[in-house]
């Protein structure tokens, strides 16, 4: 991987219905880096978030993740690198026991059977929830099921960690469990929320997005007192 | 979402994680077990209803062994025997001569065929619902792939499961939605709906199933699927698996060529 992790570089798409969600967007995050992407709803984070995966792929511009084009040939290679956390985790999580739905990554590259048990292992005690290995998922609560969709990504040991709106649907209990766990992990982190504490909390960076383009991109602490930014955020005061 | 409906899809996958002698056995083993159960229910004729009756003797010692409930079993028998009764019930119609009495009651062919085709119906969809609640879909799909079943037929399976979990948590959402909303006195029957939304609903019920689907399939492309199922673990057939199916294959096939019922039949009737 080089030094530049993600890269978008003047990236465009649009949906079939003619909604233009991005439109050329430019950014390139390092290593280590924590990022948060904000903006309104419709703003077209998720969007491209999806983009950084190859599941969705651009009508014009380019993606890379380290030294790779985002292209068909190299999306084995591009789904090792990240990791992504998606929005509902009833979505993410579907195999009969968490741990096989932890599994599930390591098995799909190919890893060997006594390792992908270490992997396992390993993912679910990151989020501290190895006592839950042989429960089903749809079993668990909001805060747990969030916990065992990021170790089902823990378990690829990705170096780029993707997380669409990590905070959604959780109490104050189980999001204060989540921002210690976000800055307990090494890897490079995006994450598209609407949760300014947590931005505040888990990223040094912020990527402000708004009706598909890029309105402000900086340090956080700045980037949030802007106030074209906050009035496009809408936060009050 | 966590509320358990009653026909739940889920609820045989939790049974299936109990742990019993039964279950420990390696998908293989039951798999085939259960397949040559089927083809043998199936090849009894359909006027010797007596022949039958031993072969309750599996589903029962089964799910006796296992520990399963028969509560989620009868359940989902419930939404089966219909369409067995529906198949059975021209033959009803067909074929009205009378081929057999019982206390004195004269039987038709038909009637006597629709008997048998409702109780070959239990026995064989109960002998299915039995391998899934000690087995589990996803052990079932890798005891299948091991055995050479192709891989698409066997990922089609599991897709199929996994988008009737997918359409029953829809179905679910869907109902609270109208029944919190619908003007009746017992909401829970959604009364006060005119039956036209109803194909509305169905409408949405694939649209929101669908998009769900493909929310799921993505979740599954990002780690790294690729359009076959791969299976953590590996199975192993050992001592107790030969034995179980030695010993079940043996007992059914005898219990198909033996006709026990007419035997005992023969032993009370020659005793008096």
């Amino acid at each position: 991987m080089s030094h530049h992790l993600v890269e978008m570089r003047d990236v465009w798409f649009g949906y079939p219905d003619g909604t233009e969600a991005l439109r050329g967007v430019s950014f390139r995050i390092t290593h280590g880096e924590s990022v948060a992407l904000v903006g309104g709803n419709g703003a077209g984070k998720s969007t491209l978030l999806l983009h950084l995966i190859g599941i969705l792929r651009p009508v014009r511009g380019e993606v890379r993740v380290g030294d790779v084009p985002v292209i068909e040939a190299t999306l084995p290679q591009v789904r090792r690198a990240v990791g992504y956390v998606f929005q509902d985790p009833d979505d993410q999580l579907f195999m009969p026991t968490v741990r096989e739905d932890v599994a599930f990554g390591p098995v799909n590259m190919g890893v060997p059977a006594e390792d992908v048990e270490r992997r396992v292992r390993d993912a679910l005690e990151q989020v501290r929830i190895g006592h839950l290995a042989d429960r089903p998922p749809y079993r668990l609560s909001a805060g747990e099921k969030r916990a065992a969709a990021i170790a089902t990504v823990l378990s690829m040991t990705p170096d780029v960690l993707v997380m669409d709106e990590p905070s959604a649907n959780l109490d104050p209990r189980a999001r204060r469990r989540l921002i210690e766990l976000l800055r307990g992990f090494r890897h490079t982190k995006i994450l598209a929320t609407h949760d300014l504490e947590l931005v505040r909390a888990a990223c040094e960076r912020v990527i402000v997005l708004d009706r598909g383009g890029i309105l402000a991109d900086g340090v956080t602490s700045a980037v949030l007192a802007d106030g074209a930014v906050r009035e496009a955020l809408g936060i009050d005061g | 979402m966590n509320g358990r409906h009653w026909i739940d899809p889920g609820e045989l996958d939790e049974l299936a994680r109990i742990d019993s002698p039964v279950h420990r056995l390696d998908p293989r083993a039951k798999i085939l077990v259960t397949a040559l159960y089927i083809v043998v229910v199936m090849s009894v004729s359909p006027d010797r209803i007596a022949a039958l009756m031993p072969f309750v003797l599996f589903p029962s010692l089964g799910l006796g062994i296992a520990g399963i409930p028969v509560t989620p079993i009868i359940r989902r028998l419930a939404i089966a025997l219909p369409f067995a009764a529906m198949i059975g019930a021209l033959n009803l119609v067909v074929d009205r001569e009378i081929a057999g009495t019982i206390v004195g009651i004269g039987l038709t062919g038909g009637v006597i065929s629709f008997a048998s085709i409702l109780i070959r119906a239990v026995l064989t969809v109960s002998a299915a619902l039995l391998l899934v609640s000690v087995t589990g879909m996803h052990r079932i799909g890798a005891g299948l792939a091991m055995m050479g079943v192709p891989g698409i037929f066997v990922t089609q399976v599991l897709f199929l499961v996994r988008y009737l979990f997918v359409i029953s948590d829809e179905a679910v959402s869907m109902r609270r939605a109208v029944d919190l909303r619908s003007a009746g006195n017992r909401p829970g029957l959604s009364r006060g709906l005119p039956m036209r939304l109803y194909g509305s609903l169905l409408g949405n019920l694939l649209v929101r199933s669908l998009d769900r689907a493909v929310r799921v399939h993505r979740a599954m492309r990002a780690r790294g699927f690729t359009g076959a199922v791969r299976h953590a673990g590996v199975l192993r057939f050992r001592g107790m698996d030969w034995v179980f199916l030695g010993s079940c294959s043996a007992v059914l096939i005898a219990l198909r060529w033996a006709d026990p019922a007419q035997w005992l039949g023969g032993v009370i009737a020659g005793g008096r």
